[in-house]
């Protein structure tokens, strides 16, 4: 039996290479953490359920993507079709912090004409003896784009789902608003399989997107 | 099975960690993994079942069988035969070795592997990435568990194929096949077999993992071809579905399916792979989604991710036996439409 959804949200991780994006991937959609994860290699994506609201479900596909430089030329293709994204950095390595910068523009510039929720997140925040880039510091950064900031760790499980629940809900809430629209031909946001009792108040716009940042 | 890991771990020339390096207690090859260690050197969680008397009769029986010297074999008909059947274990290596010519690129380039390393360890600006993935490329083995072994010195000279074929360097995806053929091959071959995979022009991998990714492209776009003209009813689902052969393929063409079919079927598919070239990467991309036709008609976009990339890596639902026979009529089949390589790339590779 299909699985009953309001809508299916795009999402994509991004980062420097073994900042753990698999793996909080991972965490999130199997619950366990891998000790062993191989290079990604190209692109991948998982898919999970989460309840935002009692009743209503949203489906997250995540699409996983390598992090060496060499590999953009692949991954860059699948911003266009995302409504939201995870930008990782390890709070242990503060090169991946310093790059985050250069993903944020990367993205922007292969998602036009439209755009991107992201959400930054500060990964292994287990490993607090070896932290390099500080909460504060990196508040500051996602403040300065709009965005979240979220400290997280796959090995501990903490934060996960909060980092994945939060950014969902302000994706629906800018559905709900209508800034952000579906549209033929864009998998950023799709709508589901919606029983009437549930579903009757929101009306779901076809059209043209609106850009909202 | 207990005598098979003891020669594995004989016949590695592991250099161990030096020093006082800490190490995490997991990492400590201690000897009570023995029993946990399959014939191929990878660690299971549970101890493994004894193999039965007849197991191990047949696999003496071909390894008696294949102690003919194997420079007998080299470009005769036996020779093909005997790597369709499945090169056993023991000799894998070396003709694996015999296959890629690794003697003469040794010869060739004498003294040079040793300068190379030399020079690596001085130079190499992919050494970061090449130190982030060793940690974590097939470490359920025994050979890659002590991340001082041998496996990183071999990979630092990996940068130096940014001199052999100055565009390659170091990408990520190439330390698995390092691993696989340091499984079976010292050091030194090892590194002249991935040279020869990279450059000869039966395997050309470089241009897989150049920027750009030109060959993979092009493999791509004709695996695309190729089922939509014999399986097209699968194809259009696909399609349907979005399930497009840049999500799917990906490994299969760069690492020639090692992670994406069993280990036992990767290493057939392997043998074949050093003896015929690129050839196996387009039969054997068609052959999987021939095989289980009928199951991905099915399948949503989410199921036929699992079962294409991590279904069918643990059980592929035939025996190799049988997925070798359809690979080799699908090599016939594919050779009389002339389809059997994509048209030549018209860049300078």
């Amino acid at each position: 039996m299909e699985t009953i959804w309001l809508y299916q949200f795009r999402l994509i991780v991004i980062g420097d290479s073994t900042v753990g994006k698999s793996c909080l991937i991972r965490r999130f959609t199997e619950g366990r953490f891998a000790q062993v994860s191989d290079p990604t290699v190209g692109v991948d994506f998982f898919s999970r359920l989460v309840e935002i609201e009692p009743g209503k479900r949203i489906k997250l596909q995540i699409w996983d993507t390598a992090g060496q430089e060499r590999f953009r030329s692949i991954t860059r293709a699948y911003y266009r079709n995302s409504v939201g994204g995870l930008l990782l950095f390890d709070i242990t390595n503060r090169r991946s912090f310093q790059n985050v910068h250069n993903w944020l523009e990367e993205a922007q510039s292969h998602v036009q004409p439209h755009s991107i929720v992201f959400l930054l997140v500060g990964h292994k925040c287990d490993l607090e003896a070896q932290r390099q880039v500080t909460q504060q510091e990196a508040e500051k950064l996602a403040g300065a784009y709009g965005m979240r900031y979220v400290e997280t760790s796959a090995r501990d499980a903490i934060n996960v789902e909060k980092a994945f629940v939060d950014l969902t809900r302000d994706i629906f809430e800018l559905v709900r608003s209508g800034d952000i629209k579906i549209q033929d031909g864009w998998e950023g946001v799709k709508s589901g399989f919606v029983p009437n009792t549930v579903h009757s108040s929101e009306e779901v716009t076809k059209g043209g997107r609106q850009c909202f940042c | 099975c207990l005598l098979d890991a003891e020669n594995i771990i004989a016949t590695v020339p592991l250099r161990g960690r030096q020093g006082e390096v800490e190490i995490d207690p997991w990492e400590d090859a201690d000897y009570s993994i023995y029993k946990v260690i399959d014939r191929f050197g990878f660690m299971h969680e549970e101890e493994l079942p004894v193999t039965t008397a007849h197991e191990e009769k047949v696999r003496k029986l071909t390894i008696t069988e294949m102690c003919i010297p194997l420079e007998y074999y080299n470009g005769a008909s036996g020779m093909v035969k005997r790597v369709y059947k499945g090169i056993p274990l023991q000799l894998r290596g070396r003709a694996w070795a015999l296959m890629l010519d690794v003697e003469r690129a040794k010869k060739d380039n004498e003294g040079k592997y040793e300068k190379m390393k030399e020079q690596a360890r001085l130079y190499s600006s992919e050494i970061k990435q090449i130190d982030l993935d060793i940690n974590r490329t097939f470490r359920k083995h025994i050979m890659f568990m002590d991340r001082f072994g041998i496996y990183r010195s071999f990979c630092r000279c990996s940068k130096t194929w940014g001199r052999i074929t100055s565009e390659v360097s170091y990408c990520q995806g190439m330390s698995q096949i390092a691993a696989l053929l340091l499984m079976f091959m010292n050091e030194e071959d090892a590194f002249w077999a991935l040279s020869q995979l990279l450059t000869n022009q039966k395997h050309a991998m470089h241009g897989f993992f150049v920027p750009g990714f030109p060959k993979l492209q092009r493999f791509q776009t004709h695996h695309d071809q190729v089922i939509s003209k014999l399986i097209p009813k699968l194809k259009k689902h696909l399609d349907k579905e979005q399930m497009s052969a840049g999500i799917y393929s990906t490994k299969w063409f760069l690492q020639c399916f090692i992670d994406r079919t069993p280990f036992t079927l990767t290493l057939r598919l392997w043998d074949i792979f050093i003896l015929e070239g690129e050839r196996l990467l387009t039969a054997m991309s068609y052959t999987i989604l021939k095989v289980h036709k009928k199951r991905l008609l099915k399948m949503s976009l989410e199921e036929l991710r699992d079962f294409l990339q991590e279904r069918i890596a643990q059980t592929f639902f035939y025996s190799d036996d049988v997925i070798i026979e359809q690979l080799q009529a699908a090599m016939t089949e594919l050779k009389k439409m002339k389809l059997d390589l994509p048209p030549p790339g018209n860049c300078l590779h």
